[in-house]
C-alpha cells in the first residue's frame, strides 16, 4: 500500500486541479447541472481514494464537503456564493493536507476544524472542535479490540433453508457457489430440492428451480452464516435456525432422515428435526433457539439521470520524467549512431547494408518523433492554473475580469511549461493589476465594465507563440521614452521604433515604484521574466496602444534537442539550417552575388534580399567554385536568401549546447556531431537575419 | 487457467490497489477507466470471468454500465461486483436491481476483496 501512496498523491493532485476548474466554471454558471455532477464525482473519488489509503481525516472532510454537493444535485439546496467560497477555501486546504494527512502542522489543524464547522453549517451538522474529533477517532480505533476479546465460540449445528428466486442467475449469482462456501465452513449435509418439477420440454435452464436445506456444524456465528448470503438476500428466502446439538451430521439415522427428503419439494419440519436432534445429538451449552426469517423485499430501482460529461478519455500510464529524459538521451545517441552508419554505408556501398541502414534511419526517425511526442503536454494544463489566479487577484482588486484562453491544445515540452508558469503568472498579474482599469474608469472610457485578459497559444514554424492580451489602458510610449532617457539607457535625440522603446520595459532596473504610479506599472520584475524566457531560448516582446490594450508575445522553440536540418557547407565548415524554416533552394552564379550593392537577387521573378554568409562570417568573399547555393529561409513573414557553398543534404541533428566560451554570440544555437565525428554548427537564421539588418542599418547611418 | 477480471474505475489509485491485489492471487487483470471504456474492453475480451466496477464514473456511470452489460447476451450471467462507499447503502440495492452480483465496500483490505472475489468466482 505504501508504494502506491505516490499514485494516490499524484491522482489527488489531478483530482484537485480538475475540481478547481469545475468550481471556477460553476462560479460563472451556477446552474450548470453537469458541472455540479462533476464536482460531486471528483469529491467522491477523492473521498474513496483517501479512505482506501487510510487517510480518514481527509476522507471525512471530503465526505462532509461532498454532502453539500450531493444536496445541491438532488435539488435540496441552492448553490450560493458562500458555499463556493468555502469550497474554494477547502480546496486550498486539501491541497495542503494531501501531504499532511495527519494534520501535524498546527496551522493545517486549525484551518481544518474551522472549515469543517463552516461546512457543517451548510449541511446542518453540529459544530466540532479538534478535541471531539480526536475522541471519535479514538473510539473508532478501540472498537476492533472489543470484538476480538470475545470468548471462543462453541460449535453448534445450523439448519439453513436457502431458496433462491428463479431469476437469481440473472445478476451473475451462482447459488452453488454459496452452498459450496457454506460447506467449507464446517461439516455439512446438503439436501437439494426442486420447486416446480417441470417436464424437460418446459425446462428453462436460465431459471433456478432448486433450493436447499443445509445442515452445518460449525463454530462460526449465525451472522457469519448470514454473511454468506449477503449478495442474495434481496432475491432469496433464507431461514437460519440454530440447533443447539452437535454430532448430528455424522449420525447415520439423522443422515437417513434428512437425506430422505432429497428432491422432494417438501417444507422441512424444523420442529421434528430439533426433536430428532435432541434424541441423538450431543447437547452444547444451551442457548435459546432463535429463528430468524429473512424474506426478500424487492426494491424499486431508483432512476438516475445519466450524466453527460465532456471529459475526453485518454488511457495513459505514468512514467517518471527521469526515464523520459533518459529515453530522449538514448534516442539522441541512436540518431547520431545512425548517422555514422549511413555515412559508412555511403563510403562502402554494400547493397545489403544499404537496405538495413535505410530501415534504421526510418525507424530512428519514427522513434524520435514518438519519444518527442511523449514529452509534449498540452498547454491547457498550465492555463487552467491561471484561472484561479485571475479570479483571486481580480476579486482582491475589485475589478471585473473575463479570462479567455485560446489554443490550449498547443503542445509544448513539459520542462518548458514548468519554467514558463512563473513568468506567465507574473505577466498576468501585471495585466490585472496595472493594465486593466477599474469598472467605473472603464465605463467612463466607453469600454465594457468587464475587462478581458486573453491567453493565447499557437504554433508557427518551429516556434510556439504565447500571447497575453489585455484590453486595458495600455502603455504610453512617450513616458517609457522619457523614463529611458532619464535612466541613461537612451540619448535624447536617438530615434527608435515603438517596439524598441517598449523593449526598455525588460531592462533590469527600469522598474521603480515611481514607474508604477506613472505608467501603469508594467516593468515590475520584467527583467526577470525576460531572463526566464531567454533561458528557454525564447524571445519576448511587447506591443501596446494607449487605451486599447497591451499584447505581450512570447516566442518559444518547440523542442530543444533534435531537429530536422539541412546540412550545408560554407568554406569547408558544416552548418545546419533548421529544415522547418527552409523555403526553397536555388543555384546562382557567384558573379550575381558579387558587386550586388542592393543585396537583392531575382529568384522566381521575385526580388529576394540575401545575406552573403561567407562575407559576414569573415571568410573569403566567394567560394572557389563558380556557383553558390542560395537557401531562402522564412523569418516571420519575411523571406531572406542565405548563401552557402554546397548543400550536403537533409540531416537529423541532435542539437547539443555549445560551451560557455561561445555564449557571447547568438547566431549559432548549438552544435551537432556528424556521422564521421566532425561537428556542424546549427544556425539560428532568425538571429542572423536580425543581426544583419542591425548591421546594415548602422552602415546606412 | 487463470481467471480474467475486468476492473472499471476512473480512479487510478483504486485501479492499482485492486489490480495489485488480484494479480498477487494470480488473476489476470484488465482495466477500464470508465463505463464506456469498460464496455469496449468487454467486447474485445470476451473471456472476462468477472467485472469489478466503480459506480461513480464519467461518461458511463456504474449503474448504466451494469445495465448495458446485462443487455448483452454473452454477459447475462457474468458475475459483476461493484465498488461502493459505506455512505451509499441505497446504491447497493440499486446496483443489485440493475444486475450487480455483489458489492465491495470501500475502504476494504486486500483479504476482504479477495474473499468477495472468491465468493462469486469459484
Amino acid at each position: 500500500m505504501e508504494e502506491m501512496k505516490d499514485t494516490y498523491i499524484q491522482e489527488a493532485n489531478e483530482l484537485l486541479e480538475n475540481l478547481e476548474s469545475s468550481l471556477l466554471s460553476l462560479e460563472d454558471n451556477p446552474n450548470d447541472k453537469s458541472n455540479i455532477e462533476q464536482v460531486f464525482r471528483v469529491m467522491h473519488t477523492l473521498k474513496g481514494n483517501s479512505s482506501m489509503f487510510g487517510l480518514t481525516k481527509i476522507a471525512e472532510f471530503v465526505h462532509d464537503l461532498e454532502t453539500i454537493y450531493d444536496k445541491i444535485r438532488q435539488g435540496e439546496m441552492q448553490l450560493s456564493k458562500e458555499i463556493l467560497n468555502t469550497t474554494l477555501a477547502s480546496f486550498d486546504h486539501l491541497n495542503l493536507i494531501i501531504v499532511d494527512s495527519e494534520l501535524e502542522e498546527e496551522l493545517n489543524k486549525d484551518n481544518h476544524f474551522k472549515l469543517i464547522n463552516e461546512i457543517h453549517k451548510f449541511i446542518g451538522k453540529g459544530s466540532v472542535n479538534s478535541h471531539d474529533i480526536e475522541q471519535v477517532i479514538e473510539e473508532q480505533e478501540l472498537q476492533p479490540v472489543a470484538v476480538s476479546s470475545e470468548p471462543i465460540d462453541l460449535p453448534k449445528t445450523f439448519h439453513i433453508h436457502f431458496e433462491p428466486e428463479e431469476s437469481i442467475f440473472l445478476d451473475g449469482s451462482n447459488p452453488l457457489f454459496l452452498v459450496a462456501e457454506l460447506a467449507a465452513m464446517g461439516k455439512s449435509i446438503i439436501v437439494p430440492h426442486f420447486k416446480h418439477v417441470t417436464s424437460l420440454n418446459d425446462y428453462n435452464p436460465t431459471s433456478c428451480f432448486t433450493y436447499w436445506d443445509i445442515y452445518l456444524e460449525s463454530t462460526c456465528q449465525k451472522t457469519d452464516v448470514l454473511d454468506v448470503f449477503v449478495f442474495v438476500e434481496g432475491n432469496s428466502t433464507i431461514e437460519i435456525t440454530e440447533i443447539p446439538f452437535i454430532e448430528l451430521i455424522s449420525n447415520a439415522s439423522f443422515n437417513e432422515v434428512v437425506n430422505g427428503t432429497i428432491f422432494k419439494d417438501l417444507k422441512t419440519d424444523i420442529t421434528s428435526i430439533i426433536l430428532l436432534a435432541e434424541s441423538i445429538g450431543k447437547k452444547v451449552e444451551a442457548e435459546p433457539i432463535k429463528n430468524d426469517v429473512l424474506v426478500a423485499t424487492p426494491v424499486e430501482a431508483q432512476k438516475v439521470a445519466k450524466v453527460e460529461t465532456k471529459e475526453k478519455v485518454v488511457s495513459s500510464i505514468r512514467v517518471s520524467s527521469d526515464k523520459l529524459d533518459e529515453l530522449m538521451n538514448l534516442v539522441s545517441e541512436l540518431v547520431t549512431t545512425q548517422a555514422s552508419l549511413t555515412l559508412y554505408n555511403q563510403k562502402n556501398e554494400t547493397p545489403e547494408l544499404e537496405v538495413i541502414s535505410e530501415n534504421i534511419e526510418k525507424l530512428s526517425r519514427r522513434l524520435r518523433d514518438i519519444a518527442f511526442g511523449m514529452t509534449l503536454v498540452p498547454i491547457n494544463n498550465m492555463f487552467s492554473r491561471f484561472q484561479r489566479l485571475v479570479r483571486d487577484v481580480s476579486m482582491a482588486l475589485g475589478k471585473e475580469v473575463q479570462f479567455v484562453t485560446e489554443g490550449g491544445e498547443t503542445e509544448l515540452d513539459k520542462s518548458i511549461i514548468e519554467t514558463l508558469t512563473d513568468p506567465l503568472m507574473h505577466i498576468i498579474r501585471n495585466s490585472l493589476d496595472h493594465g486593466l482599469e477599474l469598472p467605473e474608469v472603464r465605463e467612463s472610457h466607453n469600454k465594457d465594465r468587464k475587462g478581458t485578459v486573453k491567453l493565447k497559444a499557437f504554433y508557427s514554424g518551429i516556434s510556439v507563440y504565447i500571447q497575453i492580451i489585455d484590453d486595458g489602458k495600455g502603455i504610453d510610449v512617450n513616458i517609457i521614452r522619457k523614463k529611458a532617457i532619464s535612466k541613461g539607457f537612451l540619448k535624447e535625440d536617438e530615434v527608435l521604433t515603438d517596439k524598441e522603446i517598449f523593449d526598455f520595459i525588460f531592462y533590469p532596473g527600469f522598474s521603480t515604484a515611481e514607474v508604477i504610479t506613472d505608467i501603469s506599472g508594467r516593468g515590475v520584475g520584467m527583467d526577470v521574466v525576460k531572463r526566464n524566457i531567454t533561458d528557454l531560448k525564447g524571445v519576448v516582446s511587447v506591443e501596446s496602444k494607449v487605451n486599447v490594450g497591451t499584447t505581450l508575445t512570447i516566442k518559444l522553440p518547440l523542442s530543444l534537442s533534435i531537429i530536422d536540418g539541412l546540412l550545408v557547407e560554407i568554406a569547408h565548415v558544416n552548418y545546419i539550417i533548421p529544415l522547418s524554416v527552409v523555403n526553397k533552394c536555388y543555384e546562382v552564379d557567384n558573379s550575381e552575388m558579387m558587386d550586388n550593392f542592393n543585396k537583392l537577387l531575382i529568384l522566381d521573378e521575385k526580388q529576394v534580399p540575401f545575406i552573403n554568409i561567407r562575407q559576414e562570417f569573415g571568410y573569403k568573399n566567394v567560394s572557389d567554385s563558380e556557383k553558390s547555393q542560395i537557401i531562402v529561409v522564412s523569418d516571420g513573414d519575411k523571406k531572406v536568401g542565405i548563401s552557402v557553398d554546397y548543400i550536403v543534404g537533409e540531416y537529423q541533428a541532435v542539437v547539443k549546447p555549445i560551451g560557455k566560451y561561445y555564449k557571447n554570440q547568438d547566431f549559432i544555437s548549438g552544435a551537432t556531431i556528424l556521422g564521421d565525428g566532425s561537428i556542424a554548427l546549427v544556425m539560428d537564421t532568425h538571429k542572423i537575419i536580425d543581426l544583419y539588418t542591425e548591421h546594415v542599418k548602422l552602415e546606412l547611418k | 487457467m487463470a481467471k480474467n477480471i475486468l476492473i472499471v474505475d476512473d480512479s487510478e489509485s483504486i485501479r492499482e490497489v485492486v489490480g495489485l491485489a488480484l494479480r498477487s492471487e494470480g488473476y489476470n487483470v484488465v482495466v477500464g477507466v470508465d463505463g464506456q471504456h469498460g464496455l469496449e474492453l468487454l467486447l474485445e475480451n470476451k473471456n472476462v470471468n468477472l467485472i469489478i466496477s466503480d459506480l461513480n464514473m464519467p461518461r458511463l456511470d456504474g449503474i448504466s454500465f451494469l445495465k448495458e452489460v446485462r443487455k448483452l447476451d454473452a454477459f447475462k450471467y457474468l458475475p459483476i461486483l461493484i465498488l461502493t462507499t459505506e455512505s451509499q447503502e441505497t446504491k447497493k440495492i440499486e446496483a443489485k436491481n440493475s444486475g450487480a452480483t455483489g458489492w465491495i465496500i470501500k475502504p476494504f483490505v486486500k483479504e476482504k476483496l479477495l474473499a468477495v472475489v472468491k465468493k462469486v468466482l469459484r
